[in-house]
């Protein structure tokens, strides 16, 4: 398990193009690590340089002071991880990665079963089904169960909420934060205010250059100036209007609903 | 990058669809069959390439996909190159140029010619099967749409395989057999994906009222143009040039 994962002037190009220029900056455990940007700004490209895919960079990439490798240590989910079932059943989808270590099938099951109830999946009703007959919500819980099941120190994901409706994304958020306590989560989005916490970090890629965020910051910014960052219009009026006092409410997108319900139901009190 | 459409307005651009297929198809087979040399090759890809460049056609992104079949063209010009009385690298370099050749035609063609007319290439051509009963019209679109989802397949293709190479997955297996069986994991979500794709293509087209028989007109209409009547030269000859040794003796 990691502490941190430290970018040390990382300078990442393709040919002779640079896409990310002296990067530098940590990404912790214990909180959502999001990265933001426009499209084509590089954050999938990152994710490729953290993942060791994509070698034509400079400066270097260091797990708790000691240089990083990512083979062994990393796990890598896109848009709908479900993409990457090829196993006839739950069982051999979810333990593939153990199996891939060189472990035992009897060794494997009592792993497999309880990763699989830590998340959310019932291993007794769906343990010999085929991956693909899992509904939308199953599905996406058993891929980031097989992906993960490896315990690796570091989990990467590239836009994970994009295709969810509004329940899978805030149940997806949860399981997100969840894992945070055990790896350094790093997660690609172009929903910041729906993972936004107050204590994590955000990573703002910018072709002028990269910044890193305090959520409340970043949020302070976008409202402030809405070419920064396009944040959705309904969050835009529930908080706007805080952008220039000293305290913002709380600023994930769950928790600003229900705050400005509090405040319409408080207002309707008054009358 | 990708090798894919990039709009311009040169005269390679301009060209009628029919034509730019007609000139692609036969520097292709042009290529793949000729026996030409070495220095003659290399001047008609020269020639090709200056062609390209005065119709301002982007060949960055193509010429950076050749270094991906440089193993290729490499490991072709050995096998070549080995003749009976050693290494013949005039015999290495010919082989080479011909992969290349057609490597370019078809780079070039893809980047000059926009989803539309590549469609009304392909329709045009299978035309004729409708005339003995083959439905045409849906082998066409197959076409199209296969051409259309090679790209989208292909970057799929390489997340999948970074994404199983982090869960542990082994791609690169040894032997054939085993490195099938290595491949798996790349291929059942391929296909998986692909499969699913169709079906939504599918449904969504249908759920727009697109019915394959039906009578369609066309937002854009290709003209013949005077340059057009020039270009048409260029296949005539390729195709001339190709079937003279059959016709050597009657002239
Ligand atoms: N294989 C490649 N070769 C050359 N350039 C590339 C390659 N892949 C990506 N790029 C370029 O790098 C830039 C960043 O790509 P990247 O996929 O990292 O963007 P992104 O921030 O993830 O965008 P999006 O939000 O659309 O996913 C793009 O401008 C793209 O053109
Ligand atoms: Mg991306």
């Amino acid at each position: 398990m990691f502490e941190n994962l430290a970018l040390n002037s990382l300078t990442v190009r393709y040919g002779r193009h640079v896409l990310l220029n002296n990067l530098c900056g940590s990404f912790s455990r214990g909180q959502i690590n999001l990265v933001v940007g426009r499209a084509g700004s590089g954050k999938s490209t990152l994710l490729r340089v953290l993942a060791g895919f994509h070698k034509e960079y400079d400066g270097s990439i260091e797990a708790d002071g000691v240089t990083f490798v990512p083979s062994g240590n990393i796990s890598l989910a896109f848009q709908n991880p479900e993409a990457l079932f090829f196993n006839g059943t739950v069982e051999d989808e979810v333990g593939y990665a153990l199996k891939m270590r060189r472990m035992g099938r009897d060794e494997i099951e009592p792993i497999a079963r309880s990763w699989l109830q830590k998340w959310g999946l019932d291993p007794e009703k769906c343990w010999h089904s085929h991956p693909l007959e899992l509904s939308g919500g199953e599905k996406r819980r058993l891929a980031l169960a097989a992906c993960t099941i490896f315990m690796p120190p570091v989990v990467l994901f590239d836009e994970p909420l994009a295709g969810l409706d509004a329940k899978g994304q805030r149940a997806l958020a949860e399981l997100l934060a969840g894992m945070s306590s055990e790896h350094i989560v790093i997660v690609v989005t172009h929903e910041p205010e729906i993972l936004l916490e107050q204590r994590g970090t955000l990573l703002y890629l910018h072709s002028e250059g990269c910044r890193w965020f305090k959520p409340a910051e970043f949020l302070r910014n976008s409202l402030i100036d809405r070419n920064f960052f396009p944040l959705p219009e309904w969050y835009h009026s529930a908080v706007g209007q805080f952008a220039q006092s000293s305290d913002l409410p709380p600023i994930k997108a769950d928790e600003v609903f229900r705050y400005v319900k509090k405040r319409e139901r408080m207002h309707a009190d008054k009358l | 990058m990708q090798i894919s459409y990039k709009p311009g307005s040169g005269a390679l651009y301009r060209l009628h669809p029919m034509v730019k297929g007609a000139i692609a198809f036969s520097a292709i087979v042009f290529f793949s069959v000729n026996t030409l040399g070495f220095s003659m090759m290399t001047a008609i890809i020269a020639f090709m390439l200056l062609c390209c460049w005065f119709s301002g056609v982007e060949l960055s992104d193509i010429f950076m996909s050749v270094r991906r079949i440089l193993l290729l063209l490499i490991i072709v010009g050995l096998i070549q190159g080995f003749a009976a009385d050693g290494f013949n690298v005039a015999a290495a370099g010919a082989a080479m140029m011909r992969i290349l050749g057609v490597f370019l035609v078809a780079g070039v063609y893809v980047t000059v010619s926009s989803q539309s007319e590549l469609t009304f290439f392909w329709e045009s051509c299978f035309r004729p099967l409708g005339l003995i009963g083959l439905p045409a019209r849906e082998l066409a679109l197959v076409m199209v749409i296969a051409v259309r989802f090679f790209p989208v397949i292909l970057s799929e293709i390489d997340r999948i395989r970074m994404a199983q190479i982090a869960r542990g997955a082994r791609l690169d297996g040894g032997g054939i057999l085993a490195s099938a069986a290595a491949l798996m994991p790349l291929m059942i979500p391929t296909l998986t994906q692909a499969i699913i794709r169709a079906g939504e293509l599918s449904l969504a087209m249908e759920a727009r009222g697109y019915r394959v028989t039906a009578q369609r007109s066309r937002y854009q209409r290709f003209r013949f143009g005077i340059i057009d009547i020039f270009a048409v030269l260029i296949p005539v000859l390729l195709f001339a040039l190709l079937l003279k040794p059959f016709f050597a003796g009657t002239f």
